[in-house]
């Protein structure tokens, strides 16, 4: 059978294969700082509750002062951030290519969750 | 209950809330939230903050469980993230100017009619059959795909059809998830097999990568409005990351068959709880 498949050559593959690194990465890292940051809240003795970090200064302060909370969101945040590697590396692939029409589906995707943020 | 004990009781439940999700592609909210408030008594907004996380560590954990996947489909996924995003970004832009228990109760509905439509054609013996031809735009944009199925011990070829319709559906679900702040991974299964006429297998994998990439952009909303909790959120997604990496595995290994099985109740669950929750608000 003929099928119009998607045949990805030997670049693509290895940026597939650097996106997927990458990916691994970023799950890894922010397991680990989730992890930390559970095993100090865990061990912090109780009462006097701090409200959790919500903005990004707040989060990096807290975190290099070892505060439970702040080391787990920054462990979050790199968490939440982790996809977006995966569609900047198809974009890659896509112009690597010359698939012009998929390069720009991916930049109007990368626009899309640009355009959430901001409206956030 | 103790500080220590509540941290492995919400690991446990995102654990198997990760797993079931990894293998059904619904991303594992569905599970996470019912257990999260009634089981753990966890507020609801916190809840659905842990939930929107959860659905990205569920996306994570299936990317990291294999080097090459060869399930996800990522072109017709990046097609489809064009509606499902667009549609994302505009329910939580409408969230709360629509009331939200209609959509709660139409969802709910939804899914039952989706469960009885799946059920029925199981019972009448039509599995549902990869498509051999795509459409003029799935061949022209080389969208099909191929696997190796160890359950069938052959490699299945298949061609999106309806893809249009596909991507416009998308948006749709893309507006319940960003309006109910769920993953709606359940819908986007059934748009993937019903209309782009995917496996089953090939529509958990690809559904749980566009439930990443939009719950990550709601996530961020979340985190802003103060309703993710790092203590709750955290060890949640630890399981939950767990969870996706042991589903994910298990996935390739599983009859389609069993899939449908699992899959058949668990939309029922989800219908009776969205129901329920219309109702109750």
């Amino acid at each position: 059978m003929s099928s119009p498949e998607a045949k990805p050559t030997d670049a693509a593959q290895r940026l597939t294969l650097i996106g997927t690194i990458l990916t691994i990465i970023g799950a890894s890292v922010a397991a680990l700082f989730i992890a930390a940051g559970t095993a100090l809240h865990l061990n912090q003795p109780r009462g006097g509750a701090v409200l959790p970090p919500t903005s990004l200064p707040e989060i990096w302060q807290g975190a290099a002062g070892l505060e439970a909370t702040a080391v787990i969101s920054l462990g979050l945040l790199v968490l939440v951030a982790t996809p977006a590697v995966r569609v900047v590396t198809i974009l890659l692939q896509c112009l690597w290519d010359g698939d012009k029409t998929f390069a720009l589906i991916c930049l109007s995707v990368l626009g899309l969750l640009a355009l959430g943020a901001v409206l956030a | 209950m103790n500080l220590v004990w509540l941290a492995l009781a919400i690991l446990v439940s995102a654990f198997c809330s990760g797993a079931l999700g990894a293998m059904l592609g619904l991303g594992g909210g569905a599970f996470l939230i019912p257990l999260l408030t009634l089981v753990l008594g966890i507020d609801v907004r916190l809840a659905i903050g842990t939930s929107m996380v959860a659905i990205v560590a569920t996306a994570l954990g299936m990317a990291v469980s294999r080097l090459r996947d060869p399930l996800t489909n990522t072109r017709v996924g990046v097609l489809l993230l064009l509606g499902a995003t667009a549609g994302s970004v505009t329910g939580a832009v409408l969230a709360g100017r629509v009331a939200e228990r209609w959509l709660y109760v139409l969802f709910g509905v939804l899914m039952a009619y989706s469960a009885f439509a799946m059920l029925g054609r199981r019972r009448t013996g039509a599995a549902v059959a990869a498509a051999e031809k795509g459409d003029a735009l799935a061949q022209r944009w080389r969208l099909g795909g191929a696997y190796f199925d160890p359950a069938l011990g052959r490699e299945v070829s298949y061609q999106p059809t309806r893809t249009l319709t596909g991507t416009v559906a998308m948006y749709f679900t893309g507006l319940i998830g960003g309006l109910l702040g769920i993953g709606a991974g359940a819908l986007k299964v059934l748009v993937l097999v019903r209309v782009l006429s995917l496996p089953l297998k090939v529509s958990a994998a690809t559904s749980n990568f566009l439930n990443g990439m939009a719950a990550a952009a709601a996530a961020a909303i979340f985190f802003a409005r103060g309703q993710i909790d790092p203590s709750i959120t955290g060890p949640a997604a630890l399981g939950v990351l767990a969870g996706a990496f042991c589903g994910s595995r298990l996935l390739v290994r599983l009859s389609p068959a069993t899939l449908q099985w699992i899959f058949v109740p668990v939309l029922f669950w989800v219908a009776a709880q969205m129901i329920w929750k219309g109702i109750a608000t």
